[in-house]
C-alpha cells in the first residue's frame, strides 16, 4: 500500500519535471536524468553490528554457576554475524575498544587470539580503549599484525610512540550505495592508563577532534553516515567529565556513537539532539561479548541535502525475523 | 601573470569541491531498528573460530584450570563493602606483612577487581587471573597520617574500595571516624600502607601517593591471591569473608 503510494507520488513528480524539462532546456534535462536513479534506488539499507570492550572473552564464561555462565565467546558471535549477513547483504561490523585484557589468554598470549578472532569475523574497524595499552605500545603495534581493519581513533596523537603510523583518524567505508564514514575518540590517560604504558602519546580534546573529522567526513568526503566509535564511557555523575552523551550534544556531524569504557547495557540505544537539533544515536552493549549490538538503518535518498537543517530518524525495536 | 591571487583560487578549487561531493551525498538515515542479539551457550557455534583458538585453548586450559582453593560463600564486590572486597583486602593485608612486615593497612582499587561476583564452591588459577588479571605489584609506601586521610577521601568520593586494617564512614564524599587498626587516624603518625603500583603512581586519580617512596619487591597483585588461597587451603580452610561496617555511608 505504502510502497504503491510512493511509486505513485514519483510518476507523478517525474511527469511533471519532464514536462518542464522540455519546456526550460538542458539544465533541467540533467535534473530529470538525475531523477531516474532515484527510481532505482530509492531506499537502501545498513546493517551495524558492534561490540565494545570484550576483554579477551574468547571463550564463553565458565559454566560455574557464576553470573554471566555459558555467555558470549567468539564462537557464538562469529556464527550469528554470519546467519545475520547471509541475510543482509550491507553489514558493517564494528568495535569501540577494550579488546585486550581480562582472561588468561591475554596474559599468555598478549593479545594474538583476539585480533586473530577479529580478523576471522570481519571487523572493518576499532577503535582503542585504555586496556589496550596495558601490554604496551609496542605489543598492541605487534598485535596489529594479525588484523587488515584499522584503528581508528582522532585524540591520541601517537608521534614518537610504536603506535605512530598505526591509527588513522577517520576511515570509509563503502556499502552499496552508501558511503559511510568513521572517527574514534579514546579517553583521557592521565590517572588512568599508568605513564610507562602512555608513554609519549598526547590526549587531544574528544569533542573537537570528533567534531573535526566527522565535518570533514560529511562536508569533504561527501559520507552518508558517520559513526564515531568511542570509548569515552555513557555517562558519568561528574558533570564536566567527557562522556558520549556531552559528545553527542556537542556534536555537529555525527550520526551514530557506538560506545564503551563503561561497560553499560543500554537496553534500547538512547537519542540526543546535536547542535543542530539533529538526532544522535548512542548505543552500547556493556561487556565481553554477552551481547552483540545490531541497528538496521534505512536511508532515504534526498535530493538537497542541507547539513544544517536540522532532521530526525525513526526508531523502533526490530520485530524477529 | 595570474590576475588570480592564490587564496581566491583555492577558494573556488574548494567550492567545486564542494560543489561535486555535496551533490554526491545523496542519502540520509530515515528508521532505525534494533536489536541485542544475545550471545547464549545454546547459540550455534562458527567451528572456524573455534579452530583458531582451539591452539591457544589448549594450552590456557591445562595451565589455568587447576582448582587452588574454595570459597565458602557465593562473594560479592560491592560499594562501599561487599564480601569480595574483604576477601582480596585481607589477602593482599596478610601477604603484605608476610613480604614486608608491620604493615597498617591495604588497599585494592575498585576497578582493579575484576570480577564482581563468584559463586561458592572451588576457584582455580584462571579465576584468580580474571580477578587481577593486571601484573601490578604490591607495594607499600609511608604515609603521613594527613596524606593518609587524603587517600581515605579520594576513596570515599569514589564510592568505597576493599580495604583491610581500616574502618571509616562516608559523609559529603569525605571519610570520617576513621579508624587504623581500631584507633582514630592521627594525623601526626606515620602508616605502612599496602597498595598496588598503578594506584601509588597516581592512578584512579591518587595524585597525593604519587611522589612518595615505594618498597617494592616485585610480587605481582595476583601471585599475594595466589599465595594466599593456596596457604589457606594448606591450612584445611574455605575461603571466607563477612561484612564487618569496614566502609558505609553516614545515614
Amino acid at each position: 500500500m505504502q510502497n504503491w503510494k510512493t511509486e505513485f507520488a514519483m510518476l507523478n513528480r517525474r511527469k511533471f519535471l519532464q514536462t518542464a524539462g522540455m519546456a526550460t532546456g538542458a539544465l533541467l534535462t540533467q535534473r530529470v536524468l538525475g531523477q531516474e536513479g532515484l527510481e532505482e534506488n530509492p531506499v537502501q539499507q545498513l546493517t551495524l553490528l558492534h561490540t565494545n570492550d570484550v576483554h579477551s572473552r574468547l571463550e564463553p564464561f565458565p559454566m560455574d554457576g557464576s553470573r554471566n555462565q555459558g555467555l558470549g565467546g567468539v564462537a557464538a558471535r562469529a556464527e550469528a554475524i554470519r546467519t545475520i549477513r547471509e541475510k543482509a547483504d550491507q553489514v558493517l561490523l564494528v568495535d569501540a575498544g577494550d579488546i585486550f585484557q581480562g582472561t588468561p589468554y591475554f596474559n599468555l598470549y598478549k593479545g594474538e587470539p583476539e585480533m586473530k578472532a577479529m580478523q576471522a569475523m570481519g571487523y572493518e574497524a576499532a577503535t582503542m580503549g585504555n586496556h589496550d595499552f596495558d601490554a604496551g605500545l609496542e605489543n598492541f603495534a605487534t598485535q596489529l599484525q594479525h588484523v587488515q581493519f584499522p584503528i581508528v581513533v582522532g585524540n591520541y596523537d601517537f608521534t614518537h610512540t610504536p603506535m605512530e603510523g598505526k591509527t588513522r583518524p577517520y576511515h570509509i567505508v563503502k556499502k552499496g550505495k552508501l558511503k559511510i564514514g568513521l572517527t574514534g575518540v579514546g579517553i583521557e590517560l592521565k590517572g588512568l592508563v599508568p605513564d610507562n604504558l602512555a608513554g609519549n602519546t598526547v590526549y587531544l580534546d574528544p569533542i573537537a577532534t570528533a567534531n573535526k573529522w566527522a565535518a570533514h567526513l560529511k562536508r569533504n568526503e561527501g559520507c552518508d553516515l558517520v559513526v564515531c566509535l568511542s570509548h569515552l564511557g555513557y555517562k558519568y555523575r561528574e558533570a564536566n567529565k567527557v562522556s558520549d552523551e556531552i559528545l553527542a550534544r556537542e556534536t555537529e556531524h555525527i550520526d551514530v556513537i557506538i560506545g564503551g569504557h563503561t561497560h553499560t547495557f543500554l537496553d534500547a540505544p538512547v537519542v540526543y539532539k546535536n547542535k543542530f537539533g539533529s538526532d544522535v544515536i548512542v548505543n552500547q552493549v556493556g561487556w565481553a561479548g554477552i551481547v552483540l549490538g545490531r541497528m538496521d538503518f534505512e536511508f532515504q535518498r534526498n535530493k538537497k541535502k542541507n547539513l544544517e537543517r536540522s532532521h530526525s530518524v525513526i526508531i523502533g525495536k526490530k520485530t524477529s525475523e | 601573470m595570474s590576475m588570480y591571487s592564490s587564496a581566491s583560487i583555492r577558494v573556488a578549487v574548494l567550492l567545486a569541491v564542494f560543489a561535486i561531493t555535496g551533490c554526491a551525498t545523496s542519502y540520509q538515515p530515515s528508521q532505525v531498528q534494533y536489536d541485542s542479539v544475545r550471545i547464549t551457550d545454546k547459540a550455534p557455534r562458527d567451528p572456524k573460530l573455534e579452530a583458531i583458538l582451539s591452539p591457544y585453548a589448549d594450552s590456557v586450559n591445562s595451565s589455568m584450570n587447576k582448582v587452588i582453593a574454595e570459597l565458602a560463600i557465593s562473594m560479592e564486590k560491592k560499594m562501599p563493602e561487599g564480601t569480595l572486597n574483604n576477601l582480596v583486602a585481607d589477602a593482599l593485608l596478610a601477604e603484605a606483612n608476610q613480604a614486608y612486615g608491620a604493615v597498617d593497612a591495604a588497599f585494592v582499587n575498585y576497578g582493579g577487581v575484576r570480577i564482581s561476583q563468584i559463586p561458592a564452591g572451588p576457584i582455580t588459577i584462571g579465576k584468580v587471573f580474571e580477578l587481577m588479571p593486571f601484573d601490578n605489584l604490591l607495594i607499600i609506601q609511608e604515609l603521613k597520617g594527613s596524606v593518609f586521610q587524603e587517600f581515605l577521601n579520594r576513596i570515599a568520593e569514589r564510592g568505597g574500595w576493599p580495604v583491610a586494617g581500616v574502618q571509616f564512614v562516608i559523609k559529603d564524599k569525605k571519610a570520617i571516624d576513621v579508624l587504623v587498626g581500631g584507633k582514630p587516624l592521627d594525623p601526626q603518625v606515620t602508616y605502612r600502607v599496602a597498595n598496588s603500583d598503578y594506584i601509588a603512581n597516581g592512578g584512579d586519580d591518587c595524585d597525593m601517593l604519587r611522589k612518595l617512596p615505594q618498597i617494592n619487591k616485585g610480587i605481582l597483585m595476583r601471585d599475594a591471591f595466589l599465595q594466599y588461597f593456596e596457604a589457606q587451603t594448606k591450612a584445611g580452610k574455605k575461603l571466607n569473608a563477612e561484612l564487618e561496617n569496614r566502609i558505609r555511608y553516614a545515614q
